[in-house]
């Protein structure tokens, strides 16, 4: 049997109603404190992916990156209820920028 | 820069063979950071490709929760996303990409066979098509956050990669050829002191014969 790993989804409320019913464990987050209790509570048991919707994302910036040097769990950052403020685009970009040591992809994109 | 070898032939040989050594190590990681590069800017575009499709997929299924939840009671929504008997899990295995450990990601959920995790009592048909919608998105989303990972991870490949690269360019290597040189001049220098030193000797001897 493979290892099987759980899936995590955080995010306000609305949001993140729907992955309720997929059987992900949710997590929401009303105030950017609690954010490192999230934190802990993700490192604590085995998560596959985790995902944050923007809001999160822009808030607790920390949740982004705790896991930035694992292989597992897996963090996207997802549009939230009101849709995509171009968050993980600018977060991919960073990424390659740091990669590549100059913005070569999204600069006819903008 | 100040060189601190002693200047011997045994010291220029050992300096020409680590010279070698750092080429041929420096083409390796040239070589190997051409292809890392290859594999980066593939995924990078799969990425874009793939969010661009998930995000305007979950634009439009996450705002269809909302509206199942007008048309039913909130007690008997919550109740019925809370019994849900589904249970989200995911498939991980790892890939090896140029030596980098990235993982493969597949979801998978339990009892398939019902993807309506709730009795149809009290749920409005509204929720049934938001449930569907976000299940055949989840995959994607899924596989998506297995390519940033991948991005993630190679990108800081890249980076220690490059970083060797450039240390053996700049630094390494002309640090060795400097030295290699170096040493060949101390050398010749001293030859030249010897000849003088001969041709000397030999005048004085030659002066003292007369």
């Amino acid at each position: 049997m493979m290892p099987m790993y759980k899936m995590a989804v955080v995010g306000e409320e609305e949001a993140v109603l729907g992955f309720r019913s997929l059987g992900a464990d949710i997590f929401t987050l009303s105030e950017p404190q609690e954010g490192a209790e999230i934190i802990a509570a993700l490192r604590r048991s085995k998560y596959g992916v985790v995902f944050l919707t923007e809001w999160v994302a822009k808030t607790v910036p920390e949740l982004v990156e705790a896991f930035e040097d694992q292989p597992l769990p897996a963090v996207a950052i997802i549009p939230g209820i009101e849709g995509s403020i171009g968050l993980a685009r600018t977060r991919m970009k960073k990424i390659v920028e740091k990669a590549v040591g100059a913005d070569i992809l999204f600069q006819e994109r903008g | 820069m100040e060189i601190r070898v002693s200047a011997t032939r045994m010291q220029l040989l050992a300096t020409r063979k680590r010279l070698v050594m750092a080429e041929r190590g420096h083409k390796l990681l040239k070589d190997k950071l051409d292809e890392l590069m290859k594999h980066f800017l593939e995924l990078i575009r799969a990425e874009g490709e793939l969010r661009e499709e998930v995000e305007a997929a979950l634009v439009r299924a996450l705002p269809a929760f909302l509206e199942a939840r007008a048309t039913m009671s909130r007690e008997a929504m919550e109740g019925a996303l809370l019994v849900s008997r589904a249970q989200s899990k995911i498939d991980a295995t790892s890939r090896n990409i140029m030596n980098v450990k990235v993982p493969e990601l597949t979801w998978v959920i339990g009892e398939a066979q019902d993807v309506y995790p709730y009795g149809f009592y009290g749920t409005s048909a509204a929720l049934d098509d938001a449930v569907e919608g976000l299940t055949k998105i989840v995959p994607k989303l899924v596989e998506l956050a297995e390519v940033e990972k991948t991005i993630e991870l190679l990108a800081d490949e890249l980076e220690k990669t490059r970083r060797r690269v450039n240390a053996l360019e700049y630094v390494v290597i002309p640090n060795l050829e400097e030295t290699a040189r170096y040493i060949v001049m101390k050398l010749d220098e001293v030859e030249r002191g010897n000849l003088t030193r001969l041709m000397k000797v030999k005048e004085i001897v030659r002066e003292k014969r007369a």
